[in-house]
């Protein structure tokens, strides 16, 4: 049985975790794309699935914003099966694909680097198993394994994956020399001092979550909102609460609530936690959503200040693009208050009903299309 | 005496550093010696050149691309291209002069100015400049 509190204790690790592997995993990066391929890029897929996939979507406006290159992050079916038939072998190196999967297994995430190789693109393999399937269809291999701990459902490995395409984003845009290499290095200090930021964030949400765990035991569900870097944050958080609580949950963007999630008629048994950061250009529409938040007697919470919210928690502001390293660090601990709060197995302990998933059978067991 | 210079360069450029040196020369009180110049970096230099004609100083930087240009077949690839050309040029100019110091002032031809050479810019630069002076003979 994984120690309920193994969660938590993935959370509160979070801060050691940065600041030991950022430099190691920039030190591994830096020269494991050959300078001709990287100037050679024109376009790039960022794919995983599960926490994994999220993590392409947690750096993808790094990339958009510092590399110059039309970049997409999405899941691995969509990636392999309908994305990656739209290129065939006319640039060099292109798509480049950063693939993510920690154990190199995922069977999805193995056929669409299969698939790119194929289609004459360059594969990187973001994995923590050197001999994985996905190891072996990559040109260019990362490991991005985070040092053993108790196991519980992950968040440890999502961050070494956000870490690491962060830190090949600014490396591409480095070599590309659309910034200088002060200024790379100074976005590579910046992920690094997260670590601080990390653990400030601990010590300021902690009891608060806590505290609105048991307020939110027995809602049916919990949604997240956020937009840009932050839906990345929401998905996460889905993925722990379903991961950890086994409740319903979905996660949409801030704009679109208002258009599609506002009129679950549930609204009462709903948490919900609204990811708005500080300096974010979405905190106007936050601020217009609280009202009808409060309107439809929506129990919710603030991750940053969002006016009239009834609980809100303010991290430290850090650059936009970074934001989901914090933000999976206060999500992790509100699914480990929740798994304490209900008492619930997670994974539902692979059991019954569930008892496919175990050893990831139902994620590596599965017919690879080429 | 040495005296350090923090440059913060804006791009490859020719950034005339004679005044700082001349400087450093009057401080010394040194009227006949020499004085050294050094740029602790490997991507940049330091060259005497013409200075009446600003095109001039172009014309040499223009040339050293043209010379070393920034391809991307280096096989130094821990940085950019930009820098591993800057490591060539630096090995091939040099980082390091010395001049004579002659009457309390540096010894240089009316249309010689010492400039220091941005290879890899824009970058946080430094130089540092020494002055010795001849011994005194014996009595």
């Amino acid at each position: 049985m994984i120690n309920p509190n193994a969660l938590h204790d993935q959370a509160t690790s979070l801060p050691a975790l940065i600041k030991e592997q950022t430099w190691r995993l920039e030190d591994d990066l830096r020269k494991s794309v050959p300078t001709p391929v990287q100037h050679a890029i024109r376009h790039i897929v960022l794919t995983g699935s599960g926490d994994s996939a999220i993590a392409g979507l947690a750096a993808e406006q790094t990339f958009r914003r510092f590399v110059g290159v039309p970049v997409y992050a999405g899941e691995s079916l969509a990636v392999s099966r309908f994305l990656l038939d739209s290129y065939g072998n006319e640039y060099p190196h292109t798509p480049m694909l950063l693939a993510t999967s920690n154990s190199g297994e995922v069977a999805r995430v193995v056929e669409a680097a299969q698939r790119a190789a194929a289609a004459g693109g360059y594969v990187v393999g973001l994995t923590g198993n050197a001999q994985s399937r996905l190891a072996r269809a990559s040109q260019s291999i990362i490991d991005v394994g985070a040092p053993a701990f108790p196991a519980a459902p992950g968040m440890r490995s999502y961050v070494m994956a956000v870490l690491a395409l962060n830190l090949f984003a600014i490396r591409f845009a480095e070599v590309r020399g659309r910034i200088t290499m002060d200024e790379a290095q100074a976005l590579r200090g910046e992920l690094a001092g997260l670590s601080d930021v990390v653990q400030q964030a601990i010590v300021t949400a902690d009891a608060p979550l806590r505290s609105l765990a048991q307020d939110w035991r027995d809602l049916q569900g919990v949604e997240f909102l956020g937009s840009g870097p932050s839906r990345a944050s929401a998905a996460f958080g889905v993925a722990k609460i379903l991961e950890a609580v086994g409740k319903q949950s979905a996660h949409v963007d801030l704009e679109e609530f208002i258009h599609l999630n506002y009129f679950e008629r549930a609204a009462t048994g709903i948490g919900t936690v609204v990811l708005a950061p500080a300096g974010s250009p979405v905190r106007s529409r936050a601020d217009e959503l609280a009202p009808l938040l409060n309107n439809l007697g929506r129990p919710w919470v603030a991750i940053g200040a969002v006016t009239d919210a009834p609980v809100s928690i303010e991290i430290p502001q850090v650059r936009e693009e970074f934001a989901p390293v914090v933000q999976a660090a206060v999500l992790g601990l509100l699914a480990a208050h929740l798994m304490d709060a209900t008492g619930e197995e997670p994974g539902r302990g692979a059991v019954g009903p569930w008892a496919d998933c175990a050893d990831g059978a139902t994620t590596r067991d599965s017919q690879i299309v080429l | 005496m040495t005296s350090r210079h923090p440059l913060q360069t804006n791009g490859n450029e020719a950034y005339d550093i004679q005044p700082e040196i001349n400087e450093a020369v009057t401080e010394s009180g040194v009227q006949e010696g020499l004085v050294t110049i050094v740029a602790p970096h490997t991507t940049a230099a330091l060259g005497i050149i013409s200075y009446h004609d600003p095109l001039g100083l172009e014309d040499v930087m223009d040339e050293f691309q043209r010379l070393v240009p920034a391809r991307i077949t280096f096989k130094h690839e821990h940085d950019t291209p930009q820098d591993a050309a800057g490591h060539v040029l630096s090995t091939m100019v040099g980082p390091t002069l010395t001049l004579i110091v002659t009457g309390g002032e540096v010894l240089l031809g009316h249309s010689q100015k010492v400039f220091f050479l941005e290879f890899d810019g824009p970058r946080k630069r430094q130089f540092f400049v020494k002055v010795t002076a001849d011994p005194t003979p014996e009595a």
